[in-house]
């Protein structure tokens, strides 16, 4: 028997799991052919190696699918790599937050962030949002665990997102200059 | 490490995922290298644990088949002894408490009366039994580096309730001036108690009197000289026994 049937085995595994979402995922016009998946499962095994962690039975892979597919800035034609990345800062910021998070708690932090604050941008996300969260965490703040991840952000955002003398400047230049 | 408990990786995998499962809350996918590493010794270590106590007493037949539910089978069986024996070494630690006698000495009592109740308080049985926790700073006259968690602890209590049986049961004017001339009273000195009592009562069982420390030291040499040129391996360890015992008769109200 091949030394590495548990391997093999957990990939089929895992591509038949990733190839079941575009059932879910075909409505908001996103599929993963057998390349992509292949492509996916080949970046997790190297985000896992390069975060040391391993991942025993079920993958997160289909919960960050079912998670982000809903997304305004997720399309087909950047949906693998989109997955890529998001899987390699997942596995990131579990060892940056020292597995205080759950999955779903960091899952949903991300999301929001994502859609909210980051607009698509996975550099952003992943160098800016998450760092201050997981600096927060690792100093002790555990209020996610009330509000499972959402609503976060806002109390560790060093950027005001609302100026209100910039909005009355760009109003008047806008309607009466 | 796997080959000492008999079960290959594919066969243990699955029990460390299981475990994981356990230690994560079923909330997080994945676990880091080093949390993988702790849960599969953690397993590892229940194993060997079932396959001890199966050659001791011989009654549960183990690791009768392969694959992964033999291993889970023996890991439970393991499991359920680690817990065994935590008990047992709890009942100890109560039994050597009860009327301790450290002679001033701050290391035993750190060890014992400050260390194994920490021990107690946070051994994980089920995600770390490998863990010893202390460090075990009293050396005891027995060797235990081969033994971890609570197979060490249990091992080191047991070499500590004998200790305070001999203590105890000594001559205690002979004692306390043998713990006071090593420098053992009320200090923080690193050594064991009853080899510097027993090593008292040796020489002033030779001479029938006190005597300065470089006497002794040529006195012990010329000793063992006479003792390696005189007695084979063998006969050398039955003839200490016998003349430990016979000293031990005379300064200590114990027969063995």
């Amino acid at each position: 028997m091949d030394e590495n049937w548990m391997e093999q085995f957990q990939k089929q595994n895992l591509t038949t799991q990733l190839l079941l979402t575009n059932q879910y995922t075909e409505k908001y016009g996103l599929v993963l052919t057998q390349e992509d998946t292949e492509l996916i499962l080949e970046g997790r095994k190297n985000a896992l190696q390069e975060q040391r962690r391993v991942e025993f039975g079920e993958s997160i892979l289909p919960r960050i699918i079912f998670e982000f597919c809903d997304s305004a800035y997720v399309r087909q034609d950047n949906y693998t790599q989109t997955l890529l990345r998001l899987q390699e800062i997942f596995f990131l910021y579990k060892n940056e937050m020292e597995d205080e998070i759950t999955d779903d708690e960091l899952l949903h932090f991300m999301k929001e962030q994502f859609e909210t604050i980051c607009y698509g941008d996975l550099e952003y996300l992943e160098g800016t949002c998450l760092t201050g969260f997981a600096e927060a965490i690792r100093a002790g703040y555990r209020g996610y665990k009330e509000s499972e991840g959402y609503g976060e952000y806002a109390q560790f955002d060093a950027v005001p997102r609302w100026d209100y003398n910039l909005y009355l400047e760009t109003l008047k230049e806008l309607f009466w200059e | 490490m796997m080959a000492e408990c008999g079960y290959t990786m594919e066969e243990l995998v699955p029990l460390v995922g299981k475990l994981a499962g356990r230690y994560a809350g079923y909330e997080s996918s994945s676990v880091s290298y080093e949390k993988a590493q702790q849960l599969m010794e953690a397993v590892i270590y229940c194993i060997c644990e079932a396959q001890k106590a199966s050659e001791a007493n011989r009654t549960e037949v183990l690791h009768t088949g392969t694959g992964a539910k033999s291993a889970e089978r023996d890991y439970q069986i393991g499991l359920d002894k680690v817990k065994e024996k935590v008990n047992r070494a709890l009942q100890l630690f109560n039994r050597i408490t009860d009327n301790f006698y450290f002679a001033g000495n701050q290391v035993l009592a750190d060890t014992v009366l400050k260390g194994m109740p920490a021990f107690f308080k946070w051994y994980d049985i089920e995600y770390a039994p490998q863990d010893t926790i202390l460090t075990l700073d009293y050396p005891v006259l027995r060797d235990l580096t081969g033994y971890c968690g609570v197979d060490a602890i249990y091992e080191y209590l047991r070499c500590i309730e004998l200790e305070q049986y001999f203590l105890k049961h000594s001559d205690s004017k002979l004692t306390a001036q043998a713990l006071a001339r090593r420098g053992f009273g009320d200090s923080e000195q690193v050594g064991n108690l009853c080899e510097a009592v027993l090593e008292d009562m040796i020489y002033t069982s030779l001479q029938g009197r006190k005597m300065a420390e470089q006497e002794r030291n040529r006195l012990g040499d010329q000793i063992l000289e006479h003792l390696q040129k005189t007695f084979a391996q063998t006969e050398l360890t039955e003839y200490l026994k016998t003349a430990i015992n016979d000293i031990l008769h005379r300064y200590a109200c114990m027969t063995e």
